[in-house]
């Protein structure tokens, strides 16, 4: 695994936003390719082997924790949410996409789970798209033959796809809040895909979500939302007015309710209790209480995202919220900066990775992201 | 999970359109019938015709236009083709229907389900949702939309989808139920999606 530097293509920006990636810069730059990363193939294949290891624990930990209305509690879900989420996972309501961040150090290292964005991953059209566009017009001009580890747009093709024949296509609603450029570009990115392969699809704000008086939720033009993707959190939308009116709702939804599971980083700590010796899992345990972990420890709370409330268990604990304790690991770092991999997981097979780079070792919303390669196979 | 396939990409009116083969379209096939008799006859499967046709009553029972008077129905519809909403209504489910009183006690007036439109048997995958249709005064059959599919029932024509997305009446009650936390206008935050551990 190797960070290399590279000249942007001179109109890159013009590149980037007409395929859709509109939040290249905010304040600092986001989108950076002035500099890859390159792997080798067998580098990747690591990484795949992990991540297909790791969504086999993950669904492990979900049927041990909907068994028990306590493991459900300890993950930081309400107990008048628990029959929601376990009648999702015993009917096996499909899942669509998430993303493991995994600190990988190159070579034999052992990638280890810093966390799981299983509820609304960032970054995926970055990710499907236009790194993979960044390959053919550049990647390949720097290392003829050059790879990426990448099919996450075709997975997802694939598995709406199949969602179509499962459910006999029809409407399906694509709601996030829409004055977020990325919420808004991400949200027609995943219509776009489903749009061209079964369903009839609607763009709308989260906010706009209206319901009957028998119950259905609506859109703005009055039609039933019977299917919805929704970019936002399940534990926000279960805190919120309409949650009363989910148990009864007939309707289905990307990501469905049992993934809030996975969502909470209390699943980190549940994942080390069921797997304590696993190669790919590193300690954890509910902060406050008893455990056996060893310093240096890091304190992540349940539900933080873009790095907050992540921070070395040695600084002061915030109050109000509940946290988990994590051993620290080491990321890749070249000493100026430290990279994090993200492998992505469609329809629970992993899918392609991506790489963001940070000054210090926590991954804040002012890390960048960066392309990758994979150098062809040697003879 | 390498090598995806030549992914070619277009931004159409602000939205990226991504194009792959085989996995596009935006026209549809619909087929239209007076009834679902005559669906079979034209070598449909009938249980397929009858689903269709009660989805498509259904639709009608929630969709179709209302108008306050008969002849205010009967100008866009023609004359015979109106009858009271509760009367078809209650022939369809076999319910009373207080909602379709107004406040003055009279009956709103609808047109009358003529026929229907669902998707072609040779496409199933296209997914479109069966609807009424109703014969407007200048003899063209309509959707509760509007949307014109010609003179004459028990044929197949090719649309645009946006045409034939099914419409419903008012029955929201409450909105904004979800996000309500979340101010409007946010400029330069980041929301749900954006990069970081989110």
């Amino acid at each position: 695994m190797q960070r290399l530097a590279t000249e942007p293509r001179p109109t890159w920006q013009q590149i980037v936003e007409a395929e859709g990636l509109v939040w290249h810069t905010d304040e600092v730059p986001y989108w950076s390719e002035d500099r890859y990363y390159a792997f080798e193939d067998a580098e990747a294949e690591v990484i795949e082997a992990a991540t297909a290891e790791l969504i086999a624990r993950c669904y492990d930990a979900v049927d041990y924790a909907v068994a028990k209305p306590e493991r459900l509690t300890n993950l930081g879900i309400p107990e008048e949410h628990h029959a929601l989420v376990r009648g999702s996972w015993q009917r096996q309501d499909p899942d669509l996409m998430g993303r493991f961040d995994l600190a990988y150090c190159g070579g034999e290292d052992t990638p280890k789970l810093l966390e799981y964005n299983a509820d609304t991953p960032a970054a995926l059209l970055e990710s499907a798209v236009v790194q993979w566009d960044w390959l053919e017009g550049k990647g390949r001009r720097v290392v003829t033959d050059a790879d990426q580890a990448n099919s996450v747009h075709e997975a997802l093709e694939s598995a709406f796809t199949k969602l179509a024949e499962m459910s006999g296509g029809g409407l399906m609603h694509f709601a996030a809040l829409r004055d977020y450029p990325e919420d808004a570009g991400t949200a027609d990115y995943v219509a776009d895909v489903a749009g061209q392969c079964g369903f009839e699809v609607v763009a709308m704000d989260l906010r706009d979500i209206g319901v009957t008086a028998d119950g259905y939720f609506t859109d703005l033009e009055e039609r039933t939302i019977q299917r919805l993707w929704k970019l936002y959190p399940w534990e926000e939308m279960l805190a919120e007015p309409f949650a009363a009116n989910l148990a009864a709702a007939s309707i289905a939804f990307l990501e469905p309710p049992w993934k809030l599971v996975l969502s909470s980083k209390a699943s980190l700590a549940l994942l080390h209790h069921l797997f304590p010796d696993h190669p790919n899992i590193l300690p954890a345990a509910l902060d406050g209480e008893d455990n056996a972990l060893s310093a240096p420890l890091i304190r992540k709370s349940f539900f933080g995202r873009q790095g907050t409330d992540v921070a070395p268990a040695v600084e002061p604990r915030m109050p109000g919220k509940d946290y988990i304790l994590q051993a620290e690991t080491k990321t890749w770092t070249d000493g100026a900066r430290h990279a994090v991999i993200g492998s992505w997981v469609v329809a629970g097979a992993p899918a392609g990775m991506m790489v963001r780079e940070s000054i210090g070792p926590i991954t804040t919303g002012d890390a960048r992201f960066v392309p990758h390669l994979l150098y062809p196979p040697r003879p | 999970m390498r090598r995806s396939k030549k992914i070619s990409v277009t931004l159409t009116s602000g939205v990226v359109a991504v194009a792959m083969a085989g996995c596009s379209p935006e026209q549809v096939d619909i087929s239209t019938f007076t009834s679902a008799d005559q669906c079979a006859a034209m070598g449909n499967a009938l249980d397929a015709c009858e689903a269709s046709f009660a989805a498509a009553q259904e639709n009608h029972v929630q969709a179709a236009p209302r108008f306050e008077s008969r002849l205010d129905c009967e100008a866009e519809f023609g004359a015979q083709n109106c009858a009271p909403a509760e009367a078809q209504i209650a022939a369809m489910t076999g319910e009373e229907q207080p909602q379709q009183q107004q406040a003055s006690g009279g009956s709103f007036f609808m047109p009358l389900m003529l026929g229907y439109m669902m998707g072609s048997a040779l496409a199933p995958r296209q997914a479109v949702a069966a609807q009424p249709l109703y014969r407007t005064a200048g003899g063209n059959y309509t959707t509760p939309a509007g949307t014109n599919v010609g003179r004459s029932l028990g044929g197949t024509q090719t649309v645009a989808r946006s045409s034939v997305r099914p419409a419903t009446s008012a029955r929201t009650v409450s909105r904004g139920g979800f996000g309500s936390n979340q101010a409007r206008g946010v400029t330069s935050s980041r929301g749900y999606g954006s990069s970081g551990m989110g």
